[in-house]
């Protein structure tokens, strides 16, 4: 009994002792979590990637980067030395009925340009790395998602006032919806829905600000994107909704009370990517987005 | 450790300034000398938020040889000679390593002259021609083989120099000195060009 207890407790420890990294697919061979997220009021295209190989995180390092093209346009992901393996980018995106083409290419000077001597003149040059090549294919995006609720600059007054946020889309292969609130007085990205293309959500002001939306996000979890894990992919998401949010409010004042409120509608379509990859998440997207007021006329300010 | 070289040498002379008269300065006479310190180095780039000079100082020899023309007039022209200067950093791309070593010729007119009750003061200004080699080490995490890479680049630059001498024998005087060296424009072919400076405290013994 004594050995029982003390092998379940190896296993619990060594469960626990997992970091708060995104966990790694664990399929053999390559796998790819993608997506290109176009923001059409102002055509960026927000872009973001992991690549993995045998469950470990991809680092394209010495000069390889994964470039992003658009008719005719190419523009390379940058790394971010605090999240190793994680690319992200913004582009603009003139014609969104032409795809964004992915691959990866050897660009020395351009993966260098953030450094402050002439890193074009010195650099140590030691050729393509092995995963040159390795992908090249089209992201076409979804027919784009309009808000139609609530209107523009609305203004709520009371927690208890309803929110229900609707949006159009004549979109046929969307397979999954977010909708995200940005909270100026916080600076917190909220995620109030996630799942099927169910036309609209709805909670109240209380609701939005501690996730309590319904249609209930948790339940639809299961069903959706399969590969390469559900954290990695709420990591790109998450970090295409920061830079698509970058300063759009000022410094948080944290008064929940005297809140301006960004809700922006994701609408994803899944791609395929064939071989060599094992297993795949492309996610091609179109946001919309909405700024509305929570004023709490009830609140003592 | 800089500011205790100043201090041993401002120790080891300072019996010597109390105790000796100044001689006055005397025309046609030739002079060569060497001199020491250390210093600061300033670097300016479009975007200064990406220079990390943490540890931005360097040692610096100085070899150098003069005319004076007149009482209070000299040509003069020297080498300046700096430790590597060094910034270590990281990013995506890997980690680097990044020396830069200086070596610079000066020739310029000195006016030397004694204020009643002061010590003797000498002021330059000269022109410069420095040679400034970039060395860089990289590593990439392991994905790819590190290795080094350098490139050098020639410019003409500017020098500042002022001080007073704390002492003064028929053959022989010691200069206490603060010397700046402007290098504008390194390695131009590149849109990351930079200018660098040196400002630095010296001691200069001259032999005459």
């Amino acid at each position: 009994m004594r050995m029982l207890i003390f092998l379940l407790s190896l296993l619990f420890l060594a469960a626990c002792s997992d970091s708060d990294e995104p966990r790694a697919p664990t399929q053999t061979g390559y796998s790819v979590y993608m997506q290109v997220n176009l923001k059409p009021e102002d055509n960026t295209a927000y872009l973001g990637a992991r690549l993995y190989h045998d469950g470990d995180k991809i680092t394209l390092a010495a000069g390889d980067m994964i470039v992003a093209t658009h008719n005719g346009i190419s523009v390379p992901l940058k790394g971010d030395v605090n999240r190793f393996g994680f690319y992200a980018e913004t582009m603009g995106i003139n014609d969104a009925g032409l795809p964004v083409n992915f691959d990866i290419q050897y660009l020395p000077v351009e993966a260098r340009e953030d450094r402050w001597y002439p890193a074009d003149l010195v650099y140590v040059d030691n050729g393509p790395g092995q995963y040159v090549g390795l992908l090249n294919w089209d992201i076409l995006l979804p027919e784009p998602v309009t808000i139609t609720s609530p209107a523009t600059e609305s203004t709520f007054n009371d927690p208890q006032d309803t929110v229900t946020v609707s949006w159009q889309t004549d979109a046929t292969d969307i397979t999954n919806v977010r909708v995200f609130a940005r909270l100026g007085c916080t600076g917190q990205t909220r995620l109030l829905y996630e799942g099927s293309n169910t036309g609209s959500v709805s909670g109240t002001m209380d609701d939005l600000f501690f996730d309590r939306f319904s249609p209930a996000t948790p339940a639809l979890l299961a069903a959706r994107l399969p590969l390469p894990g559900e954290s990695i992919a709420e990591e790109v998401a998450g970090n295409i909704i920061d830079a698509m949010f970058e300063g759009l409010f000022s410094s948080p004042s944290y008064n929940r009370n005297h809140c301006d409120i960004a809700i922006t509608v994701m609408a994803e379509k899944q791609e395929d990517v064939g071989s060599p990859f094992e297993s795949a998440s492309i996610v091609a997207s179109q946001s919309d987005a909405v700024t509305i007021y929570f004023r709490n006329q009830g609140a003592r300010l | 450790m800089k500011q205790g070289l100043m201090v041993f040498w401002l120790a080891l002379f300072s019996p010597l300034l109390l105790a000796e008269a100044f001689i006055p300065l005397q025309p046609l006479q030739v002079y060569g000398g060497i001199g020491h310190g250390s210093s600061v180095v300033d670097i300016s780039t479009l975007d200064e938020d990406k220079v990390d000079d943490s540890d931005a100082g360097s040692l610096y020899a100085k070899l150098f040889v003069g005319w004076h023309l007149t009482d209070y007039l000299a040509l003069e022209t020297g080498v300046l000679a700096f430790t590597d200067y060094q910034v270590d950093d990281k990013d995506a791309v890997g980690t680097y390593s990044l020396e830069l070593d200086r070596h610079d010729v000066y020739l310029g007119p000195v006016l030397q002259f004694k204020p009643r009750h002061f010590l003797p003061l000498r002021f330059m200004l000269a022109a410069t021609w420095s040679q400034v080699t970039l060395e860089l080490r990289e590593s990439f995490y392991g994905v790819s083989p590190a290795g080094k890479a350098r490139t050098r680049d020639d410019v003409f630059g500017v020098m500042l120099s002022a001080g007073f001498l704390l002492m003064q024998r028929t053959h022989v005087s010691a200069m206490l000195s603060l010397d700046y060296v402007y290098r504008p424009d390194l390695f131009d072919d590149s849109d990351r060009s930079f200018d660098m400076r040196d400002t630095g405290l010296s001691f200069r013994l001259f032999f005459h």
